[in-house]
């Protein structure tokens, strides 16, 4: 991915790491990537809203996992060898996400990305940062945060109702 | 109230120590009506009101300054004889010390506004006989110890640099008064002209000084030095005026230097040639003096630190994860003995990891033990409670306190104040009869209330019982009828056990009449609002015309608990063992259905019986298992049966929240890490019990 970057050297670089769920790649940002675990013993959170797997033991921190899939409204998988979690500390906030595979980690210039279109194969525009243009495929760079933040209002609705 | 970041260190100290002497003055308060003459204890409250003056004058708040003084005048009058004690006077000292109360918590939140309690000084004045001269005389004479004493607790407590321009002139002031005081007495006694030039100098220099943060640091030794020389003179001059007279007073040794101020009295006693009275020969010791300027209670103080909470709950957070550790290292040598049973490495590691054990268990048991606090503290309201209203009814109530050095966690206690006092309330109006009433049943005229804790494992079993009606099941059971808080045909079924936890229902209250006191139906509900907040279980136990038991039992601590661990399927969930009553097991024979509802039957007991695995949805393995345990929990007055499947034992389990994320989670408490890695559920009893209600 080096030619991307050598391409426009004042542009500014994003370093993404990229994983798959299902055919589609995504990215987020380095920043946020605590770390990447393979899959471990998830314990069922009763009551939980369905996309929450559960919640694992990392280190003697009790946190929540979260399958990116289910969330995404993407067709439910099982997990397999490929299977990682990706811990991402949000403000303050250290939460699991379940991935299908994880691939690299990648340099991009913000000039091959742009603006989302309305829809992505069925997922929230909101989500949806960027859309990176490789030469031979495209990225979609998530926006966690916000997947977070809708969360907290969806659960905040659930209970008024 | 604007207050820079010094100043809000000193005023925080303050509240702290304004409430542990108002603390400590109650019970002394009390005994005051019925050793009224003690001159110790009359020295006591007279030294506590005075801190508080002295502190609340130095950081200028009047309101408080100026009814303590009030006080002090009575409690001066008092000590030396002129006055005897009456009820009135232990009244209105009970009054000032309610207003002193209420300004302190006022501060705290911020409200320095004043509050009107002329009454209350009225009513002191009323029981004052004044004398305008002696007054003003006593006034004049108390003031440089008092001075001293602020001013010195101030120098020592600040760094250089950390003046205020008001404290600077403060202190100068202080120094000015001290200054004219000396040179009044300085003709009569040559042995002040030291301390007098000392502070002369002193004087200077901070005149000198007018830029606040000016200090160096020899120079508030200096000030120090200077202000320590005054007050040991002032001592001595003391000890060498008794010392001359000494025929006529009985000598008694005394703490430490900050006696000075009693000195002061009792000197002036012998000069007015009132009754004799002890007087403190105190021994000069200017490094206390300088240290602790104002302590509340001498004799604890030097055992005690203040530390700030949050670093005991710092402290606490970590033996948490070390008894996580621990879990997990003996499972591991555990299993590592399962393979190589032989091997004398393995039995080395089992040696260790069991003096590990033992270590942390220790570490995890003082961690806790810093954030315990003895149970006397919550007692410290209830003879006050008692006096008024037994003096309220016209009853004679005696009251009885034990275990009062039973520890318990210090957030327990807070949580415990309210129900404790609408308790007591209880038990004053409803529980105790009238003294006619008594007698005419054969019972001594005074009524006796028992305040009782213990421990029992890992919990505190707190007993409020009295000898008078007991609770009469059937007035209950009509006045629940009535109320419309059960129907007939719930009447009916009803067992005696059942019927005495009616009390608990909200508006519900079986007195005639409501007074002021009780009768409204909010007491027995904030009972049990607190109690099960407190993960705590609370029983009734009764006999008509001999007396009612109220016995609480809650968990030591909130952060680790003992927990029952439950199979459900394949997973596995923690109950707090506290809150486990019994455990039964499920048959046919004790399981019924009462409106298509399951309950269970335990000794004439009907409970309802909820079931974890439809009610957590949790998912059934191929070949599904059979319910065979009823865990009986309970929470405060309730209880209720809960289906598992097995029963895999108990553990000491920390308790983790679920983080901010997922907050909420209907039925879960928390979670915690078993010993073997796993996380597991913690279940919210207080859910499944609400949860159970509304079905």
């Amino acid at each position: 991915m080096e030619q991307h970057a050598a391409a426009n050297t004042s542009d500014t670089i994003l370093q993404l790491v990229s994983f798959n769920i299902g055919d589609e790649e995504f990215g987020v940002d380095i920043l946020g990537v605590q770390e990447i675990n393979r899959m471990t013993e998830v314990t069922r959170v009763p009551n939980a809203p369905s996309y929450v797997e559960g919640v694992i033991n990392l280190r003697g921190k009790v946190i929540p996992v979260i399958d990116l899939r289910k969330r995404l409204m993407m067709n439910a998988r099982g997990h397999d060898q490929d299977t990682r979690i990706i811990v991402v500390e949000i403000e303050n906030k250290v939460i699991g996400f379940v991935v299908d595979k994880v691939n690299e980690v990648l340099r991009i210039p913000q000039s091959v990305t742009e603006a989302p279109p309305s829809m992505v194969s069925g997922i929230k525009s909101d989500y949806i940062t960027a859309i990176g243009k490789l030469t031979d495929r495209l990225i979609i760079l998530l926006d966690l945060d916000k997947i977070l933040s809708d969360d907290e209002k969806a659960q905040i609705s659930q209970t008024a109702a | 109230m604007q207050l820079d970041d010094d100043m809000k260190e000193i005023f925080e100290s303050f509240l702290v120590e304004s409430q542990e002497l108002l603390d400590a003055l109650m019970p002394d308060l009390m005994q005051l009506e019925t050793a009224g003459d003690d001159m110790d204890l009359m020295n006591r409250i007279f030294r506590g009101f005075h801190t508080i003056k002295g502190t609340s004058g130095f950081m200028g708040f009047d309101s408080i300054t100026v009814i303590t003084h009030h006080a002090e005048d009575l409690l001066n009058k008092l000590r030396r004889s002129e006055l005897t004690i009456t009820m009135d006077m232990v009244d209105v000292l009970l009054e000032v010390h309610d207003w002193i109360q209420l300004l302190v918590k006022n501060l705290s939140m911020g409200d320095d506004s004043p509050v009107d309690y002329s009454q209350t000084l009225a009513r002191l004045e009323a029981v004052i006989n004044p004398s305008a001269e002696k007054l003003s005389a006593s006034k004049k004479e108390e003031k440089p110890p008092s001075a001293i004493q602020s001013v010195l607790a101030d120098t020592s407590m600040k760094g250089a640099g950390d003046f205020t321009d008001e404290q600077l002139a403060q202190i100068q002031a202080a120094f000015a008064e001290i200054n004219s005081e000396f040179a009044k007495e300085i003709s009569q006694e040559s042995s002040s002209a030291a301390s007098h030039s000392a502070l002369d100098a002193v004087l200077n220099n901070t005149s000198i000084t007018q830029n606040p943060g000016d200090f160096t640091e020899d120079e508030l030794a200096m000030i120090q030095a200077a202000f320590t020389e005054i007050n040991t003179e002032f001592s001595a001059n003391q000890e060498s005026k008794t010392i001359e007279k000494p025929s006529e007073l009985p000598q008694q040794i005394v703490e430490s230097t900050k006696e000075t101020t009693s000195v002061e009295y009792n000197e002036q006693s012998k000069e007015t040639a009132a009754k004799a009275t002890p007087v403190a020969a105190t021994k000069p010791s200017p490094q206390t003096t300088a240290a602790k300027p104002a302590p509340a209670t001498s004799s604890s103080a030097d055992a005690t630190i203040r530390i700030d909470v949050s670093r005991v709950e710092a402290l606490m957070d970590l033996s948490g994860e070390l008894v996580l550790g621990r879990n997990r290292l003996s499972q591991i040598s555990d299993r590592l003995k399962e393979l190589f049973d032989n091997e004398h490495l393995v039995a080395e590691l089992l040696e260790t990891t069991s003096q590990l054990d033992k270590i942390t268990t220790d570490i995890q048991a003082t961690a806790m033990k810093m954030r315990m606090v003895p149970i006397g503290k919550l007692y410290q309201k209830s003879p006050r409670i008692v006096r008024d209203l037994s003096k309220e009814f016209g009853k004679e109530i005696e009251l009885i306190l034990k275990g009062e050095d039973t520890e318990i966690d210090r957030g327990i206690i807070e949580e415990l104040n309210d129900p404790l006092v609408h308790m007591i309330r209880n038990s004053c109006d409803h529980g105790i009869e009238s003294p006619e009433k008594r007698v005419a049943k054969g019972k001594p005229a005074k009524g006796t209330i028992t305040l009782d804790a213990e421990q029992e494992g890992n919990n505190i079993v707190l007993r409020i019982s009295d000898d008078g009606n007991g609770i009469d099941a059937e007035k209950v059971k009509a006045k629940a009828l009535e109320k419309g808080v059960i129907t007939a045909e719930q009447a009916a079924q009803m067992s005696k056990r059942e019927l005495y936890q009616l009390i608990f229902a909200p508006g519900f209250s079986t007195a005639a009449v409501v007074s002021a006191v009780s009768g409204r139906g909010v007491g027995m509900d904030v009972v049990k609002t607190n109690i099960q907040k407190l993960k705590g279980v609370i029983e009734i136990e009764s006999e008509i015309n001999k007396g009612t038991t109220f016995v609480i039992k809650l968990p030591l601590t909130l952060a680790i608990i003992q927990g029952l661990i439950v199979q459900v399927e394949n997973e596995t969930y923690a109950l707090p063992l506290s809150n486990v009553v019994e455990v039964v097991a499920l048959t046919d024979e004790n399981c019924s259905t009462i409106n298509q509802k399951r309950v269970i039957r335990i000794r004439q007991q009907v409970l309802p019986l909820l079931t974890l695995k439809s009610e957590l949805n949790i998912p059934a393995k191929p070949t599904p298992s059979t319910a065979q345990y009823v865990v009986v929990i309970g929470l405060a007055h309730q209880r209720l049966g809960i289906v598992v499947d097995s029963l895999l034992g108990q553990e000491e389990i920390v308790i983790k929240s679920l983080g901010q994320y997922l907050g909420n989670i209907p039925a879960i408490a928390g979670s915690t890490i078993l010993g073997d890695g796993r996380v597991i559920m913690i279940l919210d009893i207080q859910e499944l019990v609400d949860k159970v209600k509304v079905e």
